[in-house]
């Protein structure tokens, strides 16, 4: 299908423009759409697009999902009242309401919408260029790094507000993830908004989610210029998009070919460093850690070997001709190429 | 300092002098005011009820009728019922919840007398965007925008637009005063517009330590006045104004466990090797 566009364009171009597109709207966007919930996209986002950011167009689905955990579940079950549809609509509003983009777009929100991936994405562009040495995460370690995300979804997004509205933990952990999210931090900062870059002193537990806050901010700031999309290995939002991947309308296809065996290119060009997408296929290829940015689909050199589906319809898919027009701008890890400067004459001579 | 004495009892006169007026006409009846304020003021009384339910009174002003209008419809107001002092005002019905506005309004002769506020019921409800932008006929003074998540904050500006009948009022006089006790005077531009800028009069220790800078809030109210074929119109808009986030928070902490986080991140940072032939 994307075949179709023009020769200057690829896959990465293209999602470039729309990541520009939705880093506005994720950040700036009610200045188009308006001011209030009602007029936003959605309060449920599956991507991190910050509540905190009062100029946002939508918001993330983890901050209802919290107060919901709090201030209706928890409180309700206290209260011994039965789990009535007043307690549990929100909770399925906001959940069908993820479910419902989840079900168009998938995991694609990791890597086309979310503001907090674009900006890594951009520092690590940035890194390249001043001629950082980059680090990738060896098979081995990532099996450390994974149970991180499900961890944090579990218990500052689930456990710990649950808690707070039983009563078992302090009311100020109501929203904790938020409380430690980076993305509040950088789009606040991005809208000229210096207060969730301070540290509340009201209390200890405020100043230690501060602490932690900003300490994981400097770290995701200075870490993306040399490694690709370290926050995003342990979002908690990766974890909520992993969960229905397989149900998702768009997903990432790969078939099995004997090619695969002694190439790799794949796993080299993701920047998740999911090394399951150069050892395995079908369903196990399309690995929870999966953002459907497409790069291994634009650095597969066999034809029709890994694709991006929506539905029945292939969005996407490798051949060898588009592989060697994307290798010229680009090495698969995520070095640029040196722009090449050629006289007209001696370029028609290459010619 | 004379001059700003001078000043200072001079804005605090035009302040009351509305009032003044006002309670010479009642003639003898004194409508209770706020400690604060002695101009009309509609507020919030109490915890919010079942449903969410909220009782509002008037302060300076008797006998007056509330109305209520849903974003939904903001050219359709509600009567409330009277229950006691004040109402007990929830959604109306079909509104789906969200921000209402309330008009406590008393007609008499030679006088009208208008305090209004702006309240959010539980439930997602529709934008405040068409109650905001739908003046009523009279002198109506309404922000342009208000807060959905926060708050009005000390040292944040918000716009406000004053009309008569729906059309701008430019060059009238806005008056704004606190419950903190700060009293100011803005002026309405040629399209009606005000900008107020929220004075930083908290004193520190009114941050109360349960609620903190993000839920401690108290009222205020603007004010304008408009005197046409011999009649004299007073329109208040009155809601709460919470302190400054940062009165609680540190940027120099911020910035220390910012660099403590790009510390950690140092060893990732290696310039690359450069081949050699």
């Amino acid at each position: 299908m994307l075949e179709r566009l023009p020769s200057s364009w690829n896959l990465a171009r293209l999602r470039l423009v729309v990541q520009l597109f939705t880093f506005f709207l994720t950040v700036w966007g009610s200045t188009v759409l308006g001011y209030y919930a009602a007029d936003k996209i959605s309060t449920a986002l599956p991507a991190l697009s910050c509540a905190y950011d009062q100029q946002n167009g939508g918001y993330c689905v983890l901050i209802p999902l919290q107060h919901q955990m709090h201030h209706r579940i928890g409180e309700a079950l206290v209260k011994a009242q039965q789990i009535s549809q007043q307690v549990l609509l929100p909770t399925l509003i906001s959940l069908g309401s993820f479910a419902l983009f989840f079900f168009v777009l998938g995991k694609a929100f990791c890597a086309w919408v979310c503001p907090l991936g674009t900006v890594q994405e951009w520092l690590n562009r940035l890194g390249r260029r001043l001629g950082l040495q980059q680090n990738a995460i060896a098979p081995r370690a990532t099996a450390r790094v994974r149970p991180w995300k499900w961890l944090i979804l579990l218990s500052l997004v689930f456990a710990v507000p649950l808690a707070a509205g039983m009563g078992v933990a302090p009311h100020s952990l109501g929203n904790p993830y938020c409380d430690v999210c980076p993305s509040r931090v950088v789009t606040t900062l991005l809208t000229g908004n210096v207060d969730e870059f301070a540290v509340n002193e009201s209390s200890w537990l405020k100043f230690a989610l501060g602490a932690v806050a900003n300490t994981l901010f400097g770290f995701v700031v200075i870490a993306a210029l040399a490694l690709r999309q370290p926050f995003c290995r342990i979002c908690p939002m990766l974890a909520m998009n992993a969960m229905l991947r397989h149900a998702s309308l768009t997903r990432l296809v790969k078939r099995q070919s004997d090619k695969c065996d002694k190439c790799g290119i794949c796993h080299k060009a993701c920047p998740m460093d999911i090394h399951e997408i150069h050892t395995e296929h079908g369903r196990k290829a399309f690995h929870e850690d999966c953002t459907l940015c497409g790069r291994c689909a634009e650095y597969c050199p066999d034809d029709g070997v890994i694709s991006i589906r929506f539905g029945p319809w292939a969005v996407f898919q490798s051949s060898r001709n588009y592989y060697k027009q994307r290798v010229k701008n680009e090495s698969p890890n995520g070095d640029p190429k040196p722009i090449r400067i050629v006289r007209k004459k001696d370029a028609a001579d290459l010619a | 300092m004379a001059c700003l004495g001078l000043a200072g009892a001079i804005l605090s006169l035009a302040l009351t002098a509305p009032a003044l007026a006002h309670e010479a006409h009642e003639g003898g009846r004194s409508p209770s005011r706020a400690s604060w304020s002695s101009q009309p003021l509609l507020q919030s009384a109490g915890r919010p009820g079942e449903r969410g339910a909220q009782a509002f009174r008037v302060a300076g002003m008797s006998d007056a009728e509330l109305r209520v209008f849903a974003p939904e419809s903001p050219g359709q107001s509600v009567l409330a019922d009277k229950q006691g002092d004040g109402w007990q005002v929830a959604a109306l019905a079909g509104s789906q919840g969200g921000y209402h506005w309330l008009l406590a309004e008393r007609s008499e002769s030679g006088k009208v007398l208008r305090a209004a506020t702006i309240w959010s019921f539980p439930g997602k409800g529709s934008s405040p965007q068409g109650l905001l932008q739908t003046p009523l006929a009279g002198l109506d003074l309404r922000p342009l925008r208000v807060p959905e998540k926060g708050a009005f904050r000390e040292n944040s500006s918000w716009s406000f637009r004053v009309t008569w009948n729906g059309l701008p009022l430019p060059g009238r006089d806005v008056f704004l005063e606190t419950e903190n006790g700060s009293r100011q005077r803005f002026v309405s531009g040629s399209d009606g517009v005000v900008k107020v800028l929220f004075p930083a009069d908290y004193p520190a220790d009114a941050i109360d330590p349960a609620l903190g800078a993000v839920r401690t809030r108290k009222a205020y109210l603007l004010s304008v006045a408009h005197e046409t074929e011999g009649m004299q119109h007073l329109s208040t808009f009155s809601q709460f104004y919470s302190p400054a986030l940062l009165r609680e928070r540190s940027l120099v902490w911020g910035a220390v466990f910012a660099g403590v986080g790009m510390l950690l991140a140092a060893p990732l940072i290696r310039r690359r090797e450069k081949k050699h032939a």
